[in-house]
């Protein structure tokens, strides 16, 4: 392993995987049935004053 | 709880103690010696307080109610430990002003004040504000109590301890040499123990939740203290000297030490002062302003998005040095594309006032908050521009850099663990209100104009610096030489000590309101006032 | 689709959360790091690196001990003025046997990275007792309580001991004569062992080892000793005349 294959397949490598990551985190949050799920839980802190245990 | 269990738990702290003066024994320098010193006080003080508590026959708390009174224990500890910390950095902000100030005296010289400064900011006022509100927030967004029972108690005195290990330590000049991971080797164990145990608490209490989801704000807290928790181990790899010294000796040297230690100092800044405190707005901002969070989408994009592209950013603090070429390069590329998750969040905090935008002009509080996640998009900007190589080359080395972290650390940790503590301290002591809100107002306008003057001096001083180090005249000679431009920063140190002095008044200002509160009083004619609004 | 959504259990288990967050957060070090252990390109191949002499470890000790780390980089970046101010760009190589390294990010007071040789001990001496009595302009601490404090070097040899455990070429012969070359270097005196040692010949270093009464102060060795020391060997190691920017085997 030379200094340039490293330096090559590290800036590559990386810059896919963070593609792909990202992509998939969008396409996660953007699942169908996720806006009602979320617009509950985006009220969580405004709801909160009873313990359940 | 059984009386077994807390006969256990004191057997430990005997232990404690019993090791404490077994490491005095045999201590090879004074340092440790003092250190083994403090150690077996705490244990024997905690001790005295277990066995007044399990002998007195004090009634086992109530589990069906949140466990607050930690919570209430680490606000104050945050408030005190904050003003402890703006002092020291006024007073080595001084000392770069006027260097009589230093004494030169071993205990108030600048180089061993200066980690005294930024661990108490950071991490006693900043590790403090977060543990305590975490453990609120987990338990309220999660509608459950606090998992493990006293082992929070042990979390918040034994993380207390760790401060004042370090602390007293750098006053002695026992350090590692390793910016932000100062603390030697046997302190680093003992916060490893602590932050395990906090690990313990705050994921147990996820565990044992009574709703289904996971509420966002906890992933941010989760995700700092995994992530510290890899860094601290990663970067405070050492081999003592002896087991009875201070001393120790990094595993790695040269450019691989300098990228663990800045993988680890940038994550502090994304782990600790970012992604912790963003778990704070999330839960604090929407609770304030009584709206829902802006876009949960959003926010859980910018979560992955934030903590995927945070730990790659380290390489740009040692810009043009003998790292390789590569690494730099991948580092500013990841910092400058960090920019995106980190405006995506500060969108999401301020966009969750929509509605409600008019409370910014009575509710001191929220004018806090929100101002905090301005001060945020502000240097999360600043950050990306500076992590790139060209503007590195000018601001590397400078006061342009210490502006900069002080536009985070005083805008946005420091505004949005206040902004909080004002909301939290009378929900904890079940008071109406806080004391004055009009004080809250003179501390915001003191803190902002605090952060101005540090800000603005800081640039100026940054990069005329950077210029006149590398000015040339027409012959091609260097223009300055090191001691003019020293020289030339004297205003500027100056005018940061004054922005510096305006910040620790409104801290002491919010050390008297909250204490007031906790009081029960209300500052004469500001009950009323409150009512003729409403 | 019926993956996506089973997707939300993410949000709903607590264990899937801290696993997949660590899994993300170990990324980008592993990429960044790991790679430079064993990369050959990391450090140059250069001539004249020695392990610090136990009195120069010692003035190193001091040097961490003090915070000078907080205001003192030692690390001079490729550009015109640098190398024109400070001198030669520095190497990894030269900072190889620094645990920890002390690169720094600040400079309020100049580079220290070539600061060996530069100035006389007696303007060390000085700086060091009262920095604005040598530099008017100066914001840096006076350090007069090292000249008073006599140097603990009675366990100096542990010290190298232990840097030989994390990778510093350290000798038995060294360890051995640790607190016999302390005494030497800082006298001047009966310097044969020492200059056998870590001297010019055996490493191929640019400058001879420096050996003399670095305080001034026959009567004992400080603190100060030490300090001077260590601050006149810094950058004075490698020999620049053996160094080829152009090899690829210096590229990083």
């Amino acid at each position: 392993m030379t200094y340039e294959t490293v330096a090559h397949y590290a800036g590559t490598i990386s810059t896919v995987l963070f593609g792909v990551f990202f992509l998939a985190v969008l396409v996660f949050v953007f699942r169908p049935g996720s806006t009602r799920t979320y617009e509950e839980l985006a009220r969580t802190p405004l709801d909160d004053d009873e313990i359940k245990d | 709880m059984g009386v077994t269990v807390r006969l256990a738990q004191m057997a430990v702290l005997a232990v404690l103690a019993l090791v404490a003066i077994f490491m005095w024994s045999q201590a090879v320098d004074t340092a440790y010696a003092i250190h083994a010193g403090i150690f077996f006080i705490a244990a024997v003080l905690g001790l005295i307080y277990m066995a007044k508590n399990t002998f007195s026959g004090q009634a086992a708390a109530d589990q069906t109610e949140y466990m607050d009174d930690v919570v209430r224990a680490g606000i104050i500890a945050t408030v005190f430990w904050g003003v402890i910390g703006f002092t020291v950095g006024v007073y080595i902000a001084s000392e770069l002003a006027f260097p009589v100030l230093n004494w030169d005296f071993p205990l108030t010289n600048f180089g061993r004040l200066r980690p005294v400064h930024t661990s108490a900011v950071i991490f006693a006022f900043g590790g403090n504000g977060l543990i305590a509100t975490s453990f609120y927030v987990v338990q309220r967004t999660n509608k459950t109590r606090l998992a493990f029972g006293n082992l929070a108690w042990f979390v918040f005195w034994g993380y207390q301890l760790f401060i004042v290990l370090a602390a007293t330590g750098y006053v002695m000049g026992v350090t590692q040499g390793r910016e932000y991971a100062e603390p030697e080797w046997y302190v680093d164990l003992w916060l490893t123990i602590v932050w395990v145990a906090y690990f313990l608490v705050f994921f147990g209490t996820l565990v044992k939740r009574k709703v289904s989801h996971i509420y966002v704000a906890n992933w941010f807290y989760l995700s700092f203290i995994v992530t510290i928790a890899m860094l601290h181990l990663g970067n405070n790899m050492a081999v003592p000297v002896s087991f009875f010294g201070i001393k120790s000796y990094s595993l790695f040297s040269g450019a691989p030490d300098a990228i663990t230690q800045w993988w680890y100092g940038h994550n502090a800044v994304g782990f600790f002062l970012t992604a912790g405190f963003l778990g704070m707005m999330y839960y604090f901002v929407p609770k304030r302003a009584n709206r829902p969070v802006y876009s949960y989408r959003l926010s859980i994009v910018h979560f992955w998005a934030l903590i995927f592209t945070y730990i790659w950013a380290g390489p740009h603090h040692l810009h043009y040095t003998a790292l390789p070429d590569w690494v730099q390069t991948l580092g500013m590329v990841m910092s400058v594309i960090l920019w995106m998750p980190s405006w995506g969040g500060m969108i999401n905090g301020l966009m969750t006032l929509s509605g409600a935008w008019d409370k910014l002009r009575t509710d001191p509080i929220l004018r806090m908050m929100v101002i905090s996640v301005a001060f945020y998009g502000m240097s999360t900007f600043e950050g990306p521009m500076m992590a790139i190589r060209s503007v590195n080359a000018l601001s590397h080395y400078t006061d342009w850099t210490v502006g900069h972290v002080h536009s985070g650390a005083l805008g946005w940790v420091g505004m949005i663990t206040m902004g909080s503590v004002y909301y939290i301290v009378p929900k904890l002591w079940n008071r109406e209100r806080l004391y004055s809100e009009t004080l809250v107002s003179w501390h915001f306008w003191l803190a902002t104009l605090g952060i101005v003057l540090y800000a603005s001096s800081m640039w100026v001083s940054g990069i005329m610096q950077g210029l006149m180090w590398r000015e040339y005249d027409a012959q091609g000679f260097l223009v300055y030489s090191f001691a003019e431009t020293v020289e030339a920063m004297h205003p500027y140190y100056v005018i940061r000590a004054l922005g510096g002095g305006f910040y620790l008044v409104g801290g002491l200002l919010m050390a008297f309101n909250v204490w007031q509160t906790i009081k029960g009083n209300v500052r004469s004619g500001e009950a009323i006032a409150a009512e003729a609004r409403a | 689709m019926g993956i996506l959504n089973n997707h939300d259990k993410v949000e709903r288990s607590a264990t899937l959360l801290l696993i997949l967050s660590f899994l993300v957060v170990t990324v980008g070090g592993l990429v960044e790091i790991a790679p430079l252990f064993w990369l050959d390109n990391t450090i140059e191949k250069v001539k004249g690196m020695r392990p610090y002499t136990p009195l120069e470890l010692a003035g190193r000790k001091i040097y961490i001990r003090e915070g000078c780390y907080l205001c003192h980089s030692q690390m001079i970046r490729p550009f015109r003025d640098e190398v024109e101010r400070y001198g030669h760009y520095s190497l990894a190589a030269e900072s190889m046997y620094d645990h920890p390294f002390q690169w720094g990010s600040k400079r309020t007071g100049p580079d220290l990275a070539r600061v060996g040789g530069r100035y006389s001990d007696k303007w060390h001496r000085q700086h060091l007792h009262d920095p604005r009595s040598v530099v008017p302009e100066s914001v840096m601490p006076g350090y007069p309580f090292l000249a008073k404090t006599p140097l603990d070097y009675e366990h100096i040899a542990d010290d190298m001991k232990t840097n030989r455990l994390v990778g510093v070429p350290y000798t038995d012969d060294m360890i051995r004569n640790a607190k016999a070359d302390v005494v030497a270097q800082a006298t001047g005196e009966d310097t044969d062992g020492l200059i056998k040692r870590y001297g010019q010949k055996t490493f191929g270093s640019a400058e001879p080892l420096k050996a003399r009464d670095f305080d001034g102060n026959p009567e004992k060795i400080t603190e100060l000793d030490a300090l001077i020391a260590y601050l006149q060997m810094l950058g004075t190691l490698v020999d620049f005349k053996t160094f080829d920017p152009d090899n690829p085997e210096n590229m990083r």
